[in-house]
């Protein structure tokens, strides 16, 4: 019983030794990794819960875009998490987009922000209600989206759907001020009756 | 025996439940016909450009390239198709299909008789006062049927119904149901 304790006292002290002479290599490596991440994150404004109104030249709404969090990197890139995007027609919002994320890139176009792309990715959904409560829906995984010409892109499989109509594709291009869509290749759609009442 | 009055009042009873039957199955009947959407579900596909958009009431989607457009038992193949709905009733009017040529067919019975045809181009739609479904196929139509085969300019055919409503002439072949 006695060489048991000896032994596993030992075998502790011994474990004890290892660790503190270790801990400061430990320690030294942890901060090195801090400071080399520190120096690839490099960005100058962090916000939360934002709401950005953008007005068009007669000084009515554009469009509104709201996030949970936005992060502005030093490159002029900027991130968006849960960002949620309503594009307004003659005062009226006609158009809202969803998304787990949203970016405006630095190389997307020079000159003011506002005018630049937003990429969405992420459960994108973009959906509207028309004046006869017929709801339209589109959605897919990555989209690009010009919030000032209200169009929209993407070569991601993608869904539209109304009241009765769903229509899959690969690849689209929507113009939301007509009401146009395009879809590339691989159409598949469905007409399903509506009830009668 | 029975007194005038009672003669009178014994066959009204009867008389006004059939009265009241026969009303409400006509009213059903004329609900049922006066929405005229295309029956059962449609469906397409094509591998080409689609186009959707909406003007007035109308959302309009246009499609190109190896298309097929089925409905039922019913299966249209075509180069390219116009799909019509009514946003507001939200009901699809009427598909156009364009080809060189359009070939049509459709089985007409669990038994297997089917009906083939092919024309420049087909409509098909839903009749809003008869309720059939109506195929017009229209410029250098062929159609064969269990009991026709025929080639006009143009042919309106119901398929359930296996008759030809219309034939614009000049025709050729047989045919042994028209719609009167």
């Amino acid at each position: 019983m006695q060489k048991i304790i000896v032994a596993t006292a030992s075998l502790l002290f011994a474990i004890a030794f290892a660790f503190a002479a270790n801990y400061e290599r430990l320690i030294t490596d942890s901060s090195t990794e801090e400071s080399g991440s520190a120096k690839a994150l490099d960005f100058n404004a962090y916000s939360v819960g934002i709401n950005t109104v953008i007005y068009d030249v007669n000084g009515e709404i554009n469009y509104t875009l709201q996030a949970n969090r936005q992060v502005q990197y030093n490159d002029d890139s900027t991130e968006f998490d849960k960002p949620f995007v309503r594009l307004f027609q003659e005062g009226e919002s006609r158009w809202n987009l969803v998304a787990d994320t949203g970016v405006i890139s630095s190389a997307s176009m020079p000159g003011d922000k506002d005018m630049r792309t937003i990429e969405l990715s992420g459960n994108v959904e973009v959906y509207s209600l028309d004046g006869f409560g017929n709801r339209t829906v589109m959605t897919t995984q990555k989209l690009m989206l010009n919030p000032q010409s209200e169009t929209l892109k993407t070569d991601q499989p993608v869904v539209v759907e109304t009241s009765s109509i769903r229509q899959s594709a690969v690849g689209m291009d929507a113009d939301l001020n007509s009401d146009e869509i395009t879809f590339h290749r691989d159409i598949r759609g469905i007409y399903v009756q509506p009830p009668t009442n | 025996m029975y007194s005038r009055q009672q003669i009178k009042q014994k066959p009204l009873k009867p008389i006004l439940i059939c009265a009241a039957i026969m009303v409400g199955h006509l009213s059903s009947t004329a609900q049922e016909l006066s929405t005229n959407p295309l029956p059962q579900n449609v469906e397409w596909s094509a591998d080409g450009d689609s186009m959707m958009t909406v003007t007035g009431n109308i959302r309009t989607l246009n499609l190109v390239e190896n298309v097929i457009v089925t409905q039922g038992t019913l299966v249209i193949l075509g180069d390219r198709a116009v799909l019509e709905y009514d946003e507001p009733t939200r009901e699809l009017i009427r598909v156009t299909v364009h080809g060189t040529p359009v070939n049509y067919k459709q089985q007409l019975d669990p038994d297997g008789s089917t009906v083939n045809g092919t024309s420049d181009s087909i409509l098909l739609f839903t009749e809003a006062v008869t309720g059939e479904t109506v195929v017009e196929l229209a410029g250098n139509a062929h159609i064969v049927s269990p009991d026709t085969t025929m080639d006009c300019a143009a042919i309106v055919y119901l398929p359930n119904t296996d008759l030809i409503r219309k034939a614009t002439g000049p025709c050729t072949g047989m045919f042994s149901q028209i719609e009167e």
